[in-house]
């Protein structure tokens, strides 16, 4: 497909899951919330280098991921407790726990910042994950744009139903109307809403989970039993819970 | 054509999701078994879903969120039978 963001993919890929991927891939050189635009690009970066560290892939083949100490293949100069963040979410995450969201948040990284981390790590991952398996090229660094982070932080984020402060359902202000609209809000959607554009940016990239019902310009060429068999088989792989 | 239970193709599909994750030397061989099985915009669908997987187990692992109301009790079952519970992701994290 010529003029693809994929290149010369030999395979017809969906203008819509194109058009989400072009988007979300954008946004992550954005300003973010709590991070530059810059520092979001050095981020994608990071999540990139923790596929390949050595000292990752050693943690992993251990009983508990404090069972051994080392330093990362880093490929940025970010501080050293968001080089760990993102390498534990990219490689370790069914391992992570509220300890270790704790001990991050007492060497100086905030829940704001590691939420907008877990959005930056999640979309990378997702983005060339499916580049991964069509055998495609990853696509460039996004161009970091400028502009400052606007530190906004949702009045009605709290704990609730899981290790960092989310939007509980239902209570959600006039910011937030257009990610809570739904009647039922999975707490998956709900996870990140501390930092709400990382909301956004994910609702965006639902392109990727189309399912052959509703709207039947989205249709999927995979039926349902075809599309849940994946998707458990990747959750299962990566032993996670939800 | 494998099946896997009910499901078409389900085994090319599984080995096609296993070496994706992994990003085996199996994987081009388990790419093209799908495209020839199922035809390319099924492959890239398959993809798709694979890559959307690969962000949604680290948004849910990554903020520890608890299984939501509507899927915890209709699952204890099958969790426990698939040793689902047992995964480490699953320490400290409750039910809704």
């Amino acid at each position: 497909m010529t003029g693809s963001i994929f290149g010369d993919c030999p395979y017809p890929i969906r203008e819509d899951l194109e058009t989400a991927t072009q988007r979300a891939w954008e946004f992550l050189g954005k300003p973010g919330n709590w991070w530059s635009g810059a520092e979001r690009v050095d981020l994608v970066a990071e999540t990139r280098a923790a596929r390949d560290c050595e000292f990752c892939a050693e943690r992993r083949d251990t009983l508990s991921p404090y069972a051994v100490s080392g330093e990362h293949g880093s490929a940025t100069s970010l501080p050293s407790v968001v080089i760990e963040a993102v390498h534990r979410i990219t490689t370790d995450a069914a391992r992570l726990s509220a300890q270790a969201i704790q001990e991050f948040s007492a060497d100086g990284l905030d829940d704001g910042r590691y939420v907008e981390i877990v959005s930056v790590v999640s979309t990378v991952l997702g983005i060339d994950s499916f580049c991964d398996a069509l055998g495609l090229a990853w696509l460039p660094l996004p161009e970091a744009q400028p502009g400052e982070p606007s530190k906004y932080r949702p009045a009605e984020a709290r704990p609730d139903v899981g290790w960092v402060p989310m939007i509980p359902s239902g209570e959600n202000g006039s910011n937030e109307a257009d990610i809570f609209a739904a009647t039922f809000v999975p707490n998956v959607f709900r996870a990140m809403s501390l930092v709400p554009d990382a909301v956004r940016n994910l609702r965006r990239l639902s392109a990727y989970y189309v399912q052959s019902v509703g709207d039947t310009s989205l249709r999927t060429s995979l039926d349902r039993p075809q599309i849940e068999l994946i998707a458990a088989r990747v959750s299962a792989l990566n032993e996670c819970f939800y | 054509m494998g099946k896997t239970g009910e499901v078409e193709h389900g085994r090319e599909l599984i080995e096609f999701a296993d070496a994706s994750v992994a990003r085996s030397a199996s994987l081009p061989a388990a790419r093209q078994t799908v495209r020839e099985a199922m035809g390319p915009k099924e492959l890239v669908d398959a993809a798709a879903i694979v890559g959307n997987f690969q962000r949604m187990v680290r948004i849910a692992d990554g903020t520890g969120i608890q299984l939501d109301e509507i899927a915890e009790v209709p699952s204890r079952a099958f969790r426990g039978r698939m040793g689902i519970d047992e995964f480490a992701s699953a320490q400290g994290r409750g039910s809704h």
